[in-house]
């Protein structure tokens, strides 16, 4: 909280600064320059927005499809059974939606129906599976595998684990963002309870070797989990394939709603976990507390929508990313794809601008909705710890930005992104004595800084 | 089921396409377009019967959930400020 208000303050007092410097070369001014039209907008945290800014934070929530909002409505309208009531239609026709969504998230991650639990969300998931496998096999399993770039739900379960004496083994990563499988060998040991591995990383969107992982847990018969929240409906999931014994999933990030996410248990061999929540003993026990049957019905139609629209959304995000990617490069030097360029994610692109400072880039960027990394360490002025994971240097992971592409995203829209950005880079490099030094030819690594 | 005349194929194109322009959502507006487009230029190639038939029922109801949400989706009174295109962003200033 304390960090929130500091960061808070901060960008208040950074942001006049800004402004001076911008005014006679931003769009702002142009803006003011000559009158807008009759559409008279809103103002918020200090920006007057006349219009809703672009949208390309895909991963952080995703706009809900109106395809899966029309299978939710009749749920919040008329269809409000109690999906628990064996006594009248109300419940049975609840049940019945509950039931067809769970086979739609079930097809989609090539698992049976009976091996989906509903929770909340993916953190939710997460929480059950770091946290409840380890509680429950904590007779015999002491150790946890994680990696350094997991999602922070995932490390702070692992966190409150050593703080009950667990032992919890964080892998480091290698530049590119992937774990090395040798490291991972190295680590398992024979009370090791659980190897969780992130599938798709939400801020550098880089795909693990999942099919590696789950083949050498198999090799140690360790439960292995993955955080797939966003690869679900991005990339052909199998929890076969994968091997893995709990997925967490997620719905808003498959152009669903928000709050609700699904878990997936293998049944064969069985895993069991020990419930975070106790009471009605819905959802088997495991997850209790009433089944939202709207947002259940979204997530459902919303995988069986990814199912049929993963090739088209796929191919053509992948044009996007390079639309973008192309037109930033073909403008600027010193651009720096983050994390692996073969195995990643096309919607996910994490690049740094050297010689910028990241805060004055996003807040010159009001235009377009992107973030700095995940948006629970946007609010922070930390540079992402995925990053630094990454060994990325100081500097540029302070320059990072996340752009997230997805199923609404329109070519129109990534030509703009790429006219604001580079002009805001330009505009900021101007300004910056050390891309003057860069350009003059002095390397700006040699340079000893004096100390005050 | 019965298959479709080619008139009603063009019928429900255009049916499609008139509905995608009800949206005021600029990206739901340009995506239904782009995405109806796409699926009759990726079918134009169907020759089997059935699958023709199934492809056209699909688009039916797919018209009938494009009725259905046009109407509101991306309305004011839902969206404070709506985004009908991407011009409009840059008439957007910083107090």
């Amino acid at each position: 909280m304390a960090s929130k208000i500091i960061a808070a303050t901060v960008r208040r007092s950074l942001y006049p600064r800004i402004l001076t410097y911008n005014r006679p070369l931003s769009t702002a001014a142009a803006a003011v320059a000559e009158p807008s039209d009759e559409t008279v907008g809103i103002s918020m945290k200090g920006v007057k927005i006349s219009g809703r800014p672009l949208y390309l934070d895909m991963q952080a929530t995703s706009p809900v499809d109106p395809r899966v909002l029309d299978a939710m409505l009749p749920y919040f309208v008329s269809r409000y059974g109690n999906p628990h009531s064996r006594t009248h239609l109300y419940g049975w026709e609840s049940d019945e939606a509950v039931e067809t969504a769970r086979s739609q998230v079930a097809s989609l991650i090539n698992a049976s129906a009976k091996e989906i639990v509903f929770t909340s969300g993916a953190t939710e998931c997460n929480n059950i599976s770091v946290k409840g496998v380890m509680h429950f096999y904590k007779e015999k399993k002491k150790h946890v595998i994680t990696t350094q770039t997991e999602h922070k739900c995932v490390l702070d379960s692992c966190r409150h684990l050593q703080q009950e004496g667990f032992d919890v083994t964080y892998l480091p990563v290698k530049s590119d963002g992937l774990i090395d499988l040798n490291e991972l060998r190295s680590s398992i040991r024979s009370d090791t309870g659980l190897v969780s591995v992130m599938a798709v990383n939400n801020e550098i969107g880089v795909i693990q070797p999942m099919e590696e992982i789950g083949q050498i847990c198999k090799e140690f018969n360790i439960p292995f989990h993955t955080d797939a929240a966003q690869a679900l409906g991005k990339i052909p999931i199998d929890v076969n394939k994968w091997n893995v014994s709990l997925m967490s999933l997620s719905g808003h990030k498959v152009y669903g709603p928000k709050g609700v996410g699904a878990l997936y248990m293998r049944r064969r061999p069985r895993i069991r976990v020990e419930p975070q929540m106790n009471g009605g003993g819905q959802e088997r026990g495991i997850r209790s507390g009433t089944v939202p049957t709207p947002l259940v019905v979204g997530m459902g139609a919303a995988c069986e929508l990814a199912m049929n629209e993963m090739e088209y959304d796929g191919k053509r995000v992948t044009e996007l990313k390079d639309r973008l990617l192309n037109g930033i490069r073909a403008k600027l030097d010193g651009v720096v794809v983050n994390g692996s360029t073969e195995s990643r994610y096309a919607g996910n692109l994490n690049l740094s601008f050297a010689y910028v400072e990241g805060e004055s880039l996003l807040m010159g960027l009001k235009e377009v909705a992107v973030s700095s990394g995940s948006a629970c360490t946007s609010a922070s002025l930390e540079p992402s710890y995925v990053l630094r994971a990454l060994g990325v240097d100081e500097d540029m992971a302070h320059t990072s930005i996340r752009f997230g592409i997805g199923r609404f995203t329109t070519e129109e829209e990534i030509d703009k992104a790429v006219e604001l950005t580079v002009n805001q880079v330009v505009k900021l490099r101007e300004m910056s004595p050390l891309y003057e030094m860069v350009k003059e030819g002095i390397d700006i690594k040699s340079i000893q800084w004096s100390q005050h | 089921m019965a298959t479709p005349s080619r008139a009603e194929i063009i019928f429900l194109f255009r049916s499609l396409l008139r509905s995608a322009r009800q949206f005021s959502d600029y990206n739901i507006r340009e995506y239904t377009k782009r995405r109806t487009i796409d699926s009759f230029r990726n079918n134009k190639t169907l020759s089997d019967p059935s699958s023709i038939a199934a492809a056209f029922s699909d688009g039916q109801s797919q018209l009938q959930v494009a009725k259905r949400q046009a109407p509101w989706h991306g309305k004011r009174a839902y969206s404070g400020v709506i985004k009908t295109s991407t011009a409009i962003l840059v008439c957007h200033s910083v107090v």
